[in-house]
């Protein structure tokens, strides 16, 4: 935990909560902290985007959602409380399962949908979905975190953001992209998690994104008809002909034959019970509390 | 079940926001290229003739570096703020989204939003101090806008969530 490097832009802190009388018996008190340097904020050009991740993060409040419950700041850094989301990143837990079944796969994204949805109905687009920013929880939910490119966009928006394998044609051709582009990514999302790659893949981002605009994709047997028809209607080339952005927007996808089955309601209630919950939540448990401490009365301060 | 594509994944890449001055280092780790923020060559977007149909190799995010390399040299643009402690809003401008709203593009015209953030209640506690937090541990660290959260000791095994069929009704 030493100073930051070349190229640190920032880091995320475990935190607790200290004053012991005030918080009640059954609250958590851990907390992630995302500390920002400001000098790296001001040199990486991204002031815009931590102001938008704020004013966004502070004012949005879905179940699938990472809350943000302050800001702070001194001299050398701006602080985020966030929650601590203790399930780790998708990422890791899909890279270490190969792949997910279609089951799996359709829980992890009916959230993001339902997400998404939420996001949108604010005109705000989150340009960076990708399993490294979506974290389980203690149930097995989702949540969706690192808002460092959401904006808020009526129409169109042109700054080239995301990450390579998600980018959407529009982006790559500069052509403007808004909420079409999340839907797009979506696409990508489940072919990821139901086939273990992405879909447009290459050594070089150069390589990427000539893949993306050929839109030539390659099936595994086994992926079955419907998955495809609903991975293909989110990676359709025209935003106009796209899933999510036709006459019913984000309901046309939530009414999709692939989520059938799916109580769109209870599952943003929470009330899904997640079966395969156990085997990602309990291992955690002992782990959190105690085993972390690294040394006594350390401020987010302290560290960088 | 075999996955009769590509033999081999390449590494991940990872969110990059590359301004001028910066390219992101991509690592060999089994992370991908970073989430990017572009500005390219500071001309004012959106661009007059959006009919692009390739980017050039030299106006997109770079090839990944090899394994292991850093970024290249970083020039620092502006000297660290060493005034008292300003607050968000007041850091300068730096037209780090320069993605305004074009007007006049006809395709989609723009659609008001089904409600407005700035109704919305912001849920911000107060009362909260920096000093009331202390540090059990780093979940990770963001690289350029991209993050690595490494979730270092927090790690579980997960390998049986492939191995079930988990039922969702």
């Amino acid at each position: 935990m030493s100073v930051s490097g070349t190229g640190t832009f920032g880091r995320v802190l475990l935190v607790k909560y200290r004053p012991e009388a005030s918080a009640p018996a059954n609250t958590t008190r851990f907390f992630a902290m995302k500390v920002l340097q400001k000098t790296e904020v001001i040199r990486l050009r991204q002031v815009e985007h931590v102001k938008a991740e704020r004013r966004i993060l502070s004012r949005v409040r879905h179940p699938f959602i990472v809350d943000l419950y302050a800001t702070f700041q001194d001299n050398l850094n701006i602080y985020m409380l966030l929650s601590y989301v203790p399930g780790g990143e998708l990422f890791t837990h899909l890279r270490r399962a190969g792949r997910f079944s279609p089951d799996v796969t359709r829980f992890y994204l009916a959230t993001i949908i339902l997400a998404l949805k939420y996001l949108h109905s604010f005109n705000i687009i989150y340009r960076d979905l990708k399993p490294e920013n979506l974290l389980l929880d203690n149930r097995g939910y989702l949540r969706l975190t690192d808002f460092g490119f959401a904006k808020v966009v009526d129409d169109r928006t042109w700054t080239l953001c995301g990450t390579p394998e998600y980018l959407a044609p529009e982006i790559i051709q500069s052509d403007g992209h808004g909420k079409p582009a999340d839907w797009w990514a979506c696409g990508i999302l489940a072919y990821e998690m139901m086939v273990g790659h992405p879909p447009f893949f290459d050594e070089t981002a150069y390589g990427i994104y000539d893949r993306i605009l050929k839109g030539k994709i390659q099936w595994p047997r086994d992926i079955d008809t419907l998955s495809r028809n609903l991975i293909r209607g989110f990676l359709h080339p025209d935003r106009t002909q796209r899933l999510g952005n036709l006459l019913a927007g984000a309901d046309d996808i939530l009414v999709h034959p692939w989520f059938r089955g799916v109580d769109w309601g209870a599952l943003e209630r929470r009330e899904i019970r997640v079966s395969f919950y156990h085997a990602i939540w309990l291992p955690f448990r002992t782990l959190i509390p105690d085993s972390l401490h690294v040394g006594p009365h350390r401020t987010p301060c302290d560290i960088l | 079940m075999s996955v009769t594509l590509l033999p081999v994944i390449p590494g991940r890449s990872s969110s990059l926001p590359l301004s001028a001055d910066v390219v992101r280092d991509s690592p060999c780790c089994p992370s991908r290229h970073g989430s990017a923020v572009m500005v390219v060559d500071e001309s004012t977007s959106p661009p007059q003739s959006p009919r692009q149909v390739l980017i050039r190799p030299e106006l997109t995010i770079d090839p990944k570096p090899p394994c292991g390399s850093k970024a290249s040299d970083h020039s620092p643009c502006m000297s660290p703020p060493r005034s008292p402690p300003h607050s968000l809003e007041s850091l300068p401008d730096q037209e780090a989204d320069r993605d305004d709203e074009l007007p006049d593009q006809p395709a989609n015209p723009p659609q008001p939003p089904v409600r407005l953030l700035d109704d919305e209640e912001e849920h911000i506690h107060r009362s909260l101090r920096l000093q009331d937090f202390e540090v059990r541990g780093t979940l990770g660290t963001y690289t350029f806008g991209g993050h690595q959260l490494v979730y270092s000791g927090l790690i579980c095994p997960f390998q049986e969530l492939a191995h079930l069929g988990a039922s969702f009704s």
